[in-house]
């Protein structure tokens, strides 16, 4: 105990546990209360009696008492009599405990504030993603499946495109639920669309990401699908930007990473009740680390691509970046929208 | 009179508070309210003719943030895992907690309840899961803390299996 003068010690108790209505019970080994002070009334015990067994009267020492540790605590228990609690139990001489009451009212009030808005927005964007990736699935059973695909587990000359809403994880923690899924929706639907316009399949969506695949579908090259997709990602976005500005919500920009290249394509049969596309292959890994290395309103592309989307090379200038992680097959190369663009 | 702690476990909004509302006061809201904590409430039930005193420990859902602490758990005589059936991710959370439970109070009775099976439109689990799982050993049932179904059922089950351990 630190060398503390009475008038410290009194100002430490007023400051941490006066308005705590503390109250102690002092227990033997098979709860039989043998002294007590405090404020016990506060947490509805009245008429204590010297020998009585706590545990009819405290069901918290149900399975509890006396316990394994020399002490233990329990943080915002909610007693018989309603009122939430701070509890401490520890060893004290010859065998007895002591049990310590707090009362946790405020604390608890404040937790849940807390946690209640923390948890519903959670709840909001997981519904939410549910919502969208029904949809996508939909949409993707309707183009896909009704196609004679190619076997599943052959591989396949695909292009891969990663987009990804930026600094929108950490909006959402400070933002209303109900504006954080309307603002979702919004730019959810500025970047889907322009994959599933250009033939390509929108496939996961993770937080506020989406994949688009191409080259599944018949049609012209993949390599250019995507990237016109890209260009129309960039265009939503930035009129959608356009319209929020006017109406004083806050605006975000996306980052887009592209490649292509040999993967496998697959139908897994997930924990979910519908099958999901699945791609799988080095260019997958590529495109997503080439996306989480864009800036706001960048298009990073990968050799192949560029090469492949012969009519939009004039668009794209080489980019010098370190991928950690990965090998880098070739050059990579930019694209960034110009301020007036769109 | 015998004494049991039981504790409801899962992770967030999957329906614990709910169950023990629906067993303990026949009663059922919509609305959210989150669990700070823990908050006990009792029961007498009668079992194969003994009267059995519940204490159900209803405690905070656990998250990535917010691991449910052990210190709440000791002492119990059994245990829910709670799933929602409509978010799937809540059943790995169920599972990685008996993992936790398991190493901190040993091989004390549990069951596996697939709740909110009112919702039949946007149930996330399929059966074949379910059905593996009690392959695999796990007693599971489907409640709704909703329309009462299967709610009674379940606390009669673990009663009867902690009395019998
Ligand atoms: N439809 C339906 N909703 C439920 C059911 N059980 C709980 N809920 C709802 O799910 C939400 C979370 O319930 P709650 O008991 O607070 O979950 P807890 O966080 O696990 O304690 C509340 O809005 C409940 O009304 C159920 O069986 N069916
Ligand atoms: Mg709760």
């Amino acid at each position: 105990m630190p060398d503390l003068a009475p008038p410290v010690l009194e100002y430490l108790y007023n400051l941490s546990f006066k308005d705590r209505s503390p109250a102690f019970f002092l227990l033997e080994k098979d709860g039989r209360l043998m002294n007590w002070g405090g404020n016990p009334e506060a947490y509805g015990f009245t008429d204590l009696k010297k020998g009585e067994h706590m545990e009819e009267r405290i069901l918290l020492l149900e399975g509890l008492f006396p316990p394994d540790d020399e002490q233990m605590s329990l943080s915002c228990v909610t007693m018989e009599s309603g009122i939430s609690a701070d509890v401490h139990i520890f060893s004290g001489e010859q065998g007895y405990y002591w049990l310590l009451l707090l009362d946790a009212t405020l604390k608890e009030a404040h937790l849940v504030a807390l946690q209640q808005e923390a948890n519903e927005l959670r709840l909001f964007r997981d519904r939410h993603l549910k919502m969208m990736n029904q949809y996508l699935a939909k949409k993707n059973s309707e183009k896909v499946f009704h196609l004679t695909l190619q076997e599943p587990g052959d591989s396949k000359y695909l292009s891969v495109l990663f987009a990804d809403i930026r600094g929108f994880t950490s909006y959402s923690e400070k933002i209303s639920p109900v504006r954080v899924l309307k603002s979702l929706d919004e730019y959810m639907t500025a970047i889907v669309r322009p994959v599933l316009d250009e033939g390509g399949v929108a496939d996961k969506i993770m937080g506020d990401a989406v994949m688009g695949v191409f080259g599944i579908l018949p049609g012209v090259s993949p390599s250019v699908q995507s990237v016109k997709a890209g260009f129309r990602m960039i265009k939503n976005v930035r009129s959608l930007n356009k319209v929020r500005q006017r109406e004083k919500q806050d605006t975000f920009d996306i980052g887009i990473g592209i490649a292509s290249g040999k993967a496998v394509l697959g139908i897994i049969g997930s924990w979910d009740r519908r099958k999901t596309l699945s791609v799988i292959g080095r260019y997958v890994n590529l495109a997503s680390e080439l996306e989480k290395q864009a800036r706001p309103n960048e298009i990073l592309i990968d050799e192949n691509t560029f090469r492949a989307a012969d009519d939009f090379q004039a668009d794209f200038s080489k980019a010098t970046l370190s991928l950690q992680g990965t090998d880098m097959p070739g050059q990579v190369f930019s694209y960034e929208a110009a301020e007036d663009d769109g | 009179m015998i004494k049991k702690k039981i504790c409801m476990l899962g992770a967030f909004s999957v329906g614990k508070t709910s169950l023990v509302q629906r067993f303990v006061k026949s009663m059922f809201s919509d609305k959210y309210l989150t669990t700070v904590g823990v908050k006990i409430d009792k029961k007498t039930i009668s079992v194969n003719g003994q009267e059995v005193n519940l204490l159900l420990w209803d405690i905070y859902g656990e998250d990535n943030f917010q691991k449910v602490q052990m210190s709440y758990i000791r002492g119990a005589s059994g245990y829910f895992l709670v799933v929602d059936g409509t978010r799937r991710s809540t059943l790995n959370t169920a599972l990685e907690l008996r993992e936790r439970v398991e190493e901190n109070i040993g091989n004390v009775p549990f069951i596996l309840l697939f709740n909110k099976s009112d919702l039949e439109d946007e149930w996330e689990i399929d059966d074949e899961i379910i059905d593996q799982l009690s392959e695999d050993g796990l007693t599971v049932l489907r409640t709704s803390a909703k329309t009462g179904t299967g709610v009674e059922d379940a606390f009669l089950l673990l009663a009867n299996k902690m009395l019998e351990g």
